[in-house]
């Protein structure tokens, strides 16, 4: 588990902003999935989101 | 019980930022997933529900990023243009004596720093001025970080202030009177608290006169421009008013050197081009009908339907946040930049390779922030919609009731300081602060004029901040000595809008008359 937060480390700027495309592009797509009531989508998306948050905590 | 799990994704960041030291993105990640967690388990907030917050959330980031990257942006053109080193280079040769460089250096040029730029910039490129001057690392970290505070809302061209009003939903004409009326009389007292770190009272007796010439003239410009609707070039103006009035004051108070040798004025002024671009075209967009409604055209809206938890809070439906994409600050900022940089080219100011050093310096600034600010907004919106905001300003309106316009500050003060910055701070606590006055029947124009300045007083102290300008004053591992000193300022600062803040309610302040009817 050491390397992989190292590397996030050495990579900062490329994890910083690839975690806000995912939190910025998600929310779009989660907005039409709960118009036409998606709930696999809308589950699928949310995961996402938490999955980019999960990324940027390991960011040091 | 559920004011406890409602405080849990707040106490979580102000423990990971303070207790642990972790970064604001970090911190704010965790602090999304701890909302998201306790909204769809303990307040009944379904899938529908956070994906439409999730939507929304991203209009309000849309709308605070715009002018955080186009403001950075034109700082980052001025600055590789060597602008921002003319005008401090420049500053020194107006007087020799001591305590006028600090009040010129370390508080009216770093509240025109925090006006355009923000983000640590003021302390970072002062720091080193002072340095230079002679003054202590100590002082040279310290004169600035106390001096731009004041101007941390309707700075950083109105960043802080937009996501107050994002955060709410009020509009500036609300928000802006009393948020600016706080932070001008404040602005006073920094003046002072800046003579003293220089060289103690008999600094403040000896510059009074100054002292209250420049905070004057700053905060009443600061307060007519905000309220005017120029929100976003209040503490620009207010600053650029005040480098005005140094001039003649700094004759008075020349030093013991005579001749503090000549300066290029050609330069300066060029230097000073850009920022006058900005006046022009920021006057042009909001008063000329024609530009304005051309601007105004295009326009991005949301609408959302009504939602509700199963616990039965209920967020209505209607418009998520307005952007009106070619009017926004952030592109009048944007066109003030493109404008700038061809000036500064045209004069010769820039090397081979400027273009790419300006985009690349501005992304690789701003993407930490912009994560943070992606994940609190969201935070703050998932708490909005799911009711642990309503559940946390029950609990603060029924713990501290007649106590609250005290309180108040000092919530945005603590924001402030976790978070490291005046938006986040209004982000987290600006809602929680509006429905929270909302209970108690106080104006929210007035509470929210105290989260908002005593969130700027005291987002100087934040650790992150303390550390960029420790660093570049040489003073790296010291920062406690910096955070002590500093402390003792803040408190004094906050206590002060807590004064006013009581005093407004007393009184049964609303707003301004013009606006009464809207709070």
């Amino acid at each position: 588990m050491q390397n992989p937060i190292r590397w996030l480390s050495r990579h900062k700027f490329e994890a910083h902003l690839s975690a806000f495309i995912l939190m910025t592009l998600t929310p779009v797509a989660l907005y039409f999935a709960a118009q036409s009531d998606a709930l696999g989508w809308i589950w699928g998306l949310l995961a996402v989101v938490i999955l980019a948050n999960i990324w940027v905590i390991f960011v040091r | 019980m559920t004011l406890i799990l409602a405080f849990i994704p707040i106490a979580l960041i102000l423990f990971l930022m303070v207790g642990l030291r972790w970064g604001a993105a970090r911190a704010g990640g965790a602090g999304y997933l701890s909302a998201l967690v306790i909204a769809a388990i303990f307040f009944g907030a379904g899938p529908r529900l956070l994906a439409f917050a999730h939507m929304r959330a991203l209009l309000l980031t849309v709308d605070v990023l715009m002018i955080i990257w186009a403001a950075f942006l034109l700082f980052r053109v001025a600055d590789e243009a060597g602008a921002i080193e003319t005008i401090g280079k420049a500053l020194p040769h107006l007087t020799a004596d001591r305590g006028m460089q600090s009040l010129i250096i370390g508080w009216v040029f770093a509240s025109f720093l925090q006006g355009v730029g923000g983000f640590g910039v003021p302390v970072a490129v002062i720091a080193p001025i002072l340095v230079g001057l002679g003054f202590t690392p100590l002082a040279a970290v310290l004169l600035p970080s106390i001096g731009h505070g004041w101007a941390v809302t309707f700075g950083s061209l109105g960043s802080s202030f937009q996501a107050l009003m994002a955060a709410t939903g009020l509009s500036g004409e609300q928000l802006a009177p009393l948020s600016a009326l706080f932070l001008s009389i404040s602005g006073l007292l920094v003046g002072l608290m800046v003579a003293h770190a220089a060289e103690g009272w008999s600094a403040v007796r000896r510059l009074l006169g100054p002292v209250v010439a420049l905070g004057v003239g700053m905060g009443v410009v600061q307060f007519f421009v905000a309220i005017s609707g120029l929100w976003n070039i209040a503490a620009f103006s207010a600053a650029l008013v005040g480098l005005v009035i140094a001039f003649p004051l700094a004759r008075g108070f020349r030093g013991e050197q005579a001749d503090n040798g000549d300066f290029d004025l050609r330069a300066l002024a060029v230097a000073l081009s850009g920022y006058a671009i900005l006046i022009v075209i920021i006057l042009c967009v909001q008063l000329i009908p024609v530009v304005k409604n051309f601007l105004g055209q295009v326009v991005i809206t949301v609408n959302f339907p009504e939602v509700g938890t199963s616990h039965g809070f209920v967020t209505p439906a209607g418009p998520g946040r307005t952007i009106p994409l070619f009017r926004h600050t952030g592109m009048v900022l944007a066109y003030s930049s493109i404008l700038a940089y061809f000036v500064y080219r045209w004069a010769g100011l820039y090397e081979s390779g400027a273009p790419g050093r300006i985009i690349s310096g501005t992304v690789r600034r701003v993407i930490s922030s912009s994560v943070s600010i992606a994940s609190m907004v969201t935070m703050a919106v998932i708490m909005e919609d799911s009711g642990m905001t309503d559940a946390l300003a029950r609990g603060l309106a029924q713990g501290i009731r007649g106590a609250f316009p005290l309180a108040a500050p000092w919530i945005g003060a603590l924001g402030a300081f976790m978070t490291g910055s005046n938006t986040n701070s209004n982000v987290v606590f600006g809602a929680l602060q509006l429905r929270t006055a909302q209970l108690l029947g106080y104006s929210a124009a007035l509470i929210l004029a105290a989260q908002t300045a005593g969130a700027a007083l005291s987002s100087v102290m934040a650790p992150t901040k303390v550390v960029v300008g420790a660093s570049t004053a040489g003073m790296a591992g010291r920062e406690g000595e910096v955070m002590r000193k500093l402390l003792v300022y803040t408190v004094l600062l906050v206590l002060l809008i807590s004064l006013l803040t009581i005093l407004g309610a007393w009184l049964g302040v609303q707003g301004f008359p013009r606006i009464t009817a809207l709070v």
